[in-house]
C-alpha cells in the first residue's frame, strides 16, 4: 500500500493571531472562507472544544455537495488547532479520516504566520486529488476575509524578465541595492535569502539615515515572496509586503500588495466592507454637491 | 521612503476601521444627517450612534453642530482626502521602486558585474 501523503502550506496573514484563530474555529467566520465562488458554504457548524464537532457543507453551482465533518482533537487558543477531517460528497466518501493541523505564530501585533498541515491523505480517498487546489482557494478567501481590517496598497508592473530573474532581484542584496534605494543614497543592503532570513536597507535622504528592516516570511521561488517591513526608528508596526510573479509572454507580471496591519488589532473582531471602498467614499465626498 | 505614519491619520484609519462608521461616512458623503438618521439603518440606539460619531469627530472626519435638540453631522472631506493621499504616497513609493526594478531588468544584465555604470535612477 502506498504511503499516505501530507500537504503543507504556509501563509503570512496581516491579522492578529486571535483573529486568525477565530476564523479557524467560529462557524460564522468559517462560512466566509471555507470555499470560493462559484461554490458557497451552505452550513458551517462548530463546537470549539476538545471533542467538539466540526461540520462544513459546501454547495456547488450544479447542486453538487461537499461535506466535511470532524472533531476538534486539540485547541490551543491563538496557537494551534488539530482536527480530524472526513470528506463526503460528489467525489465520494472517505472511509478513514484525515487530520488537519493549523499552527499559528505571531510575527507582530497584527501579523500571523499560519501553517496548515493536512496529513494521512491515503491514496484512494475520495478527495485525494483535490486537497491542494481546495486549500489554495480557501486560504486565498481567508486572506480576503482578514483584509476587512487592513489598509492595503496594490501595485502591478510588467517586467521584461523571467519570473525567476525578477524574483531574484528581491533576494540578492547586490541587485536589491541597485533599485530599492530610490532617490536616496543607499548605505547598506543585506538580504539573507531564505525563509526567516532578514532583510535590511539603510538609506540616507535629506541628511536623515533611515533603516528599513524585514524578514522573508514566504519564499516560493519563482512564484511568491513575502516579507515583513518596518522602520523600527519610527514605529513598532510590522507591515506585510507580498510580491507574486506570474509568467506573461516573454516577461513576467509582478503584483505587490503592501498590507498595513498597524493598530487594527483592537477592531479585529469586526468585519465589513473592504478597505478599497475608502477611495469611493473620498471620490463621492469630494464631488461638489 | 515611507518615513512615518502621521498620528492624525492613524486616528482616521482607526475610525474607518469599523464597518458601521464606514457606512456612516458613506451616507454623510451624500449630505448632512442627524445622529438619529445615521443610527437608523443599524437598529442601534441614539447613544450608540453618538459614540460612533464621536470617534469620527475625534478623527476630524465629521463636524457636529447642535440645533435645538438635534445634532447635525457633516463630513469633513479634507481629512478623508488626506488619508487617500497617504495611501497614494505608498502607491507612489512602490510604483517608483517597481519602475526602477523594471528598468534594471530591461537592461538584460543577469550578472550584476556586467551592469553598465549608470544607475537607472538618479
Amino acid at each position: 500500500m502506498t504511503a499516505p501523503r501530507t500537504v503543507t502550506m504556509v501563509r503570512t496573514l496581516a491579522a492578529p493571531a486571535a483573529r486568525v484563530y477565530a476564523a479557524l474555529t467560529a462557524g460564522a467566520l468559517l462560512a466566509r472562507w471555507m470555499t470560493a465562488p462559484p461554490y458557497r458554504v451552505a452550513e458551517a457548524f462548530t463546537e470549539p472544544r476538545v471533542g467538539g464537532a466540526y461540520r462544513v457543507r459546501v454547495v456547488g453551482p450544479d447542486g453538487d455537495e461537499h461535506l466535511t465533518t470532524g472533531t476538534f482533537l486539540e485547541l490551543v487558543p491563538n496557537a494551534r488547532v488539530v482536527q480530524s477531517w472526513r470528506y463526503e460528497g460528489s467525489f465520494g466518501r472517505d472511509d478513514t479520516p484525515t487530520e488537519v493541523t493549523f499552527t499559528l505564530r505571531a510575527l507582530g501585533p497584527a501579523l500571523t504566520e499560519l501553517t496548515l498541515v493536512h496529513a494521512r491523505i491515503l491514496p484512494g480517498l475520495a478527495h485525494y486529488d483535490h486537497v491542494e487546489a481546495g486549500w489554495e482557494e480557501c486560504l486565498a478567501a481567508l486572506e480576503t476575509l482578514l483584509d476587512d481590517d487592513v489598509v492595503l496598497v496594490r501595485v502591478e508592473r510588467r517586467v521584461a524578465a523571467s519570473p525567476a530573474r525578477a524574483f531574484d532581484a528581491w533576494t540578492d542584496a547586490a541587485v536589491l541595492g541597485r533599485w530599492m534605494g530610490g532617490t536616496g543614497e543607499l548605505l547598506e543592503a543585506t538580504a539573507d535569502a531564505r525563509p526567516g532570513g532578514s532583510l535590511r536597507l539603510v538609506v540616507r535622504r535629506d541628511g536623515d539615515v533611515v533603516a528599513h528592516e524585514g524578514e522573508y516570511v514566504e519564499f516560493d521561488r519563482p512564484r511568491r515572496l513575502a516579507f515583513t517591513w518596518a522602520i523600527p526608528a519610527f514605529s513598532e508596526d510590522r507591515d506585510l509586503v507580498r510580491v507574486t510573479f506570474a509568467p506573461d509572454g516573454d516577461g513576467c507580471a509582478m503584483t505587490l500588495v503592501h498590507r498595513m496591519g498597524k493598530q487594527w488589532a483592537e477592531y479585529a473582531e469586526r468585519s465589513g466592507a473592504a478597505w478599497g471602498e475608502l477611495a469611493d467614499v473620498v471620490a463621492a465626498s469630494l464631488t461638489p454637491s | 521612503m515611507v518615513e512615518r505614519a502621521a498620528d492624525p491619520l492613524s486616528l482616521v484609519f482607526r475610525a474607518l476601521g469599523d464597518p458601521t462608521r464606514r457606512e456612516m461616512v458613506r451616507r454623510l458623503s451624500a449630505g448632512e444627517r442627524s445622529v438619529g438618521e445615521l443610527a437608523e439603518p443599524f437598529r442601534m440606539s441614539l447613544a450608540a450612534a453618538s459614540k460612533h460619531v464621536q470617534v469620527l469627530e475625534r478623527a476630524g472626519l465629521v463636524r457636529r453642530r447642535v440645533e435645538g435638540r438635534v445634532h447635525r453631522c457633516r463630513l469633513d472631506a479634507e481629512r478623508l482626502a488626506e488619508a487617500q493621499r497617504w495611501l497614494a504616497h505608498y502607491e507612489r513609493f512602490w510604483g517608483e521602486r517597481l519602475d526602477a526594478l523594471a528598468s534594471l531588468l530591461a537592461e538584460d544584465a543577469p550578472d550584476p558585474a556586467d551592469a553598465p555604470p549608470t544607475d537607472p535612477r538618479p
